[in-house]
C-alpha cells in the first residue's frame, strides 16, 4: 500500500496489541472486583460491631469512609477496564477490517486509492476509539482531595463513543466518520454519502466542542509537536516507579515506600496526666493521607480526634488535621468538568503528570 | 504495623467502678458491679480484635487490587497510542496513590485500634485487681466470723 495513510494504517491498526489490551481491562476488573468486595466487607464489619462511648461514632465514621474510598476506587477501576476492553474491541475490529481490505483490495498498485481510502477511515475510526479512551482514562481522578472538590455530575454529557452505525445508511461498522451533530452544540452535521463511503475527516468544530481535541494530535505520527517521552528508542514504558516495586506485599507490608507519596506524619502522641485509665485522646493527624480520617485523627477544622472519649484531663488537639494529600496545585474546582472532555488544551498535564515514563 | 507507646489513645472504655478500697466497706463488697463491668469490656475488647483482623484483611485486599502496569507500546504507535498509554499509566497511577493512602490510613486505625484493645485490657486487669481485693476482704471477714 503506497498511499499516503499507509504510516497511519500501520500505527494505528498494526502495531496495537488488542489481545493483551483485553488482558489490562480484565486485571482492572478483577483488581475493581476485589476492591469493591473489600469496601463491601468493611461496611459490613463496621456494622456488627458495638464499641461505647464516643468510640463507637468515631470508628463508625472512620471506616464508611475507607469504604467510600475503596467503593470509588472500584468505580475508577470498572471504568477503565471498561474503557480498555472497548478499545481491544475496537481494534480487534480495526484489524479484521485490515484483512477485508487486504482480501478486496490487493496490494497490486491498481487499487491505491481505494486501499488508501479505507485506511484513512479505518485509522479514523481506531483514532476516534483511541481519543475517547484517552477521555476516560484522563477523567479518573482517583486521588482528587475527597471533600475538597465536589463531585459534581458534567454539565453536559461526556462524548459519546465512537459511532459504527452510520445513521444514513445503516452499515456496521460505518466507514465514515459519522457524527450526527456536536453533542453540545448541534454544529458539523454528518456528511454521510451513500453507495462508496466517502469519508469526511472529522474536523474540530471549536474549541468548546467536545469533539474538538489539541491540533497536535491532527499531525502526522512523529512530527507531533510536544515532547513524546515514548519515542522508538524507549518503546515500551520503563518499569519506573509504579508497579515495579509495587507488588502486594509492598504496599501491604510497606505503604509509601514505592509511590510517590507524601509521608504521613503521624500526630504526636503524648500521654497526658491522670490515672492509667482515664487520660484523654491526644493527637490529631496532620495532614492524613487518603483522604481517611484516620481513628482519633483531626478532622478538616482541627477538631479533637475522637478515638473514645476524653475521660480525663487532656484536650484532644486536632494538630492541623487537612485531611488531604495535598495535591490539586493546578486543579480548579470543577476541573473535573473539562477532564471529561477531552480537549487537548492540557498537554502540559500530559507530559508533567504521570512521572512514569522516563 | 507497630502499637505506639505509650498508648496513642488512651481513654477509659467503659466507666469502670471507683476503687474499692477507697469506698465504703459496704458498697466496696459486692462484685457485682465490678464483674458486669468486666463483662462489658470482654466484649468491646471481642469487637476490637476483630476490627482489627478486618483491617489487616483490607490491608491485604486493597494490596491485591493493583493492576499490572501497562507497556507503552500496547496500543500500537504514533501520537494518540502513546498519549493513550500515557494516560492509563497516569490513571493507574493516581488510583495506585489513593490505595497507597488508604493503606497507610488503614495502619494508622490499626494502631489506635490496638492502643484501644490495650487499653481495654488495662481497664480489665484493674477490675480484676478490684475484684481480688473484695474476694480478698470478703475472706477475710468469713473468717473472722
Amino acid at each position: 500500500m503506497a498511499g499516503a495513510n499507509e504510516g497511519r494504517f500501520h500505527e494505528l491498526v498494526e502495531r496495537p496489541h488488542p489481545f493483551r489490551i483485553e488482558r489490562h481491562a480484565d486485571d482492572w476488573a478483577r483488581c475493581a472486583e476485589v476492591l469493591r468486595t473489600a469496601s463491601s466487607d468493611v461496611r459490613r464489619g463496621i456494622q456488627n460491631v458495638d464499641v461505647g462511648g464516643q468510640t463507637g461514632p468515631a470508628l463508625q465514621a472512620a471506616f464508611l469512609d475507607l469504604a467510600d474510598v475503596l467503593e470509588e476506587g472500584a468505580q475508577d477501576l470498572r471504568r477503565g477496564s471498561r474503557a480498555l476492553g472497548e478499545l481491544a474491541e475496537e481494534t480487534k475490529s480495526a484489524k479484521n477490517r485490515k484483512k477485508d481490505i487486504d482480501g478486496r483490495l490487493p496490494d497490486n498498485g491498481a487499487h491505491v486509492a481505494e486501499r488508501d481510502q479505507a485506511a484513512a477511515s479505518t485509522s479514523d475510526s481506531q483514532e476516534a476509539a483511541l481519543r475517547h479512551g484517552i477521555a476516560v482514562m484522563k477523567s479518573i481522578r482517583a486521588d482528587e482531595p475527597r471533600g475538597s472538590v465536589p463531585i459534581q455530575a458534567p454539565t453536559t454529557p461526556p462524548p459519546p463513543p465512537p459511532t459504527r452505525r452510520c445513521p444514513r445508511c445503516g452499515s456496521d461498522p460505518c466507514q465514515c466518520q459519522a457524527v450526527s451533530g456536536c453533542p453540545r452544540c448541534g454544529a458539523s452535521p454528518c456528511v454521510c454519502v451513500d453507495g462508496p463511503h466517502v469519508v469526511t475527516p472529522v474536523t474540530p468544530v471549536h474549541p468548546d466542542c467536545p469533539d474538538w481535541d489539541d491540533p497536535a494530535d491532527f499531525t502526522t505520527p512523529g512530527t507531533a509537536q510536544g515532547p513524546s517521552s515514548l519515542s522508538p528508542a524507549a518503546p515500551s514504558a520503563p518499569a519506573a516507579p509504579l508497579g515495579s516495586g509495587v507488588s502486594p506485599g509492598v504496599v501491604g507490608g510497606a505503604a509509601g515506600a514505592a509511590a510517590p507519596v507524601a509521608p504521613v506524619a503521624f500526630g504526636a502522641m503524648a500521654p497526658t496526666s491522670g490515672s492509667g485509665v482515664a487520660a484523654a485522646p491526644v493527637a490529631g493527624t496532620a495532614g492524613a493521607a487518603g483522604g481517611v480520617r484516620p481513628i482519633g485523627a483531626g478532622g478538616p477544622m482541627g477538631s479533637a480526634g475522637t478515638l473514645g472519649r476524653s475521660g480525663g484531663s487532656g484536650t484532644g488537639a486536632g494538630a492541623a488535621g487537612a485531611g488531604g494529600r495535598g495535591r490539586g496545585k493546578d486543579r480548579k474546582p470543577g476541573s473535573r468538568d473539562r477532564d471529561l472532555h477531552d480537549d487537548g488544551r492540557d498537554w502540559l498535564d500530559d507530559e508533567s503528570a504521570p512521572d512514569v515514563l522516563r | 504495623m507497630t502499637s505506639p507507646t505509650p498508648p496513642t489513645v488512651a481513654v477509659t472504655p467503659t466507666s469502670p467502678p471507683s476503687d474499692p478500697s477507697t469506698t465504703a466497706s459496704t458498697a466496696g463488697s459486692s462484685t457485682e458491679p465490678y464483674e458486669q463491668s468486666q463483662h462489658e469490656i470482654r466484649l468491646e475488647e471481642e469487637d476490637v480484635r476483630y476490627l482489627i483482623a478486618l483491617v489487616d484483611e483490607t490491608v491485604r485486599n486493597v494490596g491485591g487490587s493493583i493492576p499490572r502496569q501497562v507497556e507503552g507500546d500496547l496500543f500500537g504507535g504514533g501520537h494518540l497510542p502513546e498519549r493513550m498509554a500515557r494516560h492509563t499509566l497516569g490513571a493507574h497511577e493516581r488510583i495506585l496513590r489513593t490505595l497507597l493512602s488508604s493503606v497507610q490510613a488503614l495502619e494508622e486505625h490499626a494502631g489506635s485500634l490496638q492502643s484501644y484493645r490495650d487499653e481495654l485490657n488495662r481497664v480489665e486487669d484493674t477490675i480484676q485487681g478490684y475484684l481480688d481485693q473484695i474476694n480478698g476482704r470478703v475472706a477475710t471477714i468469713d473468717g473472722a466470723v
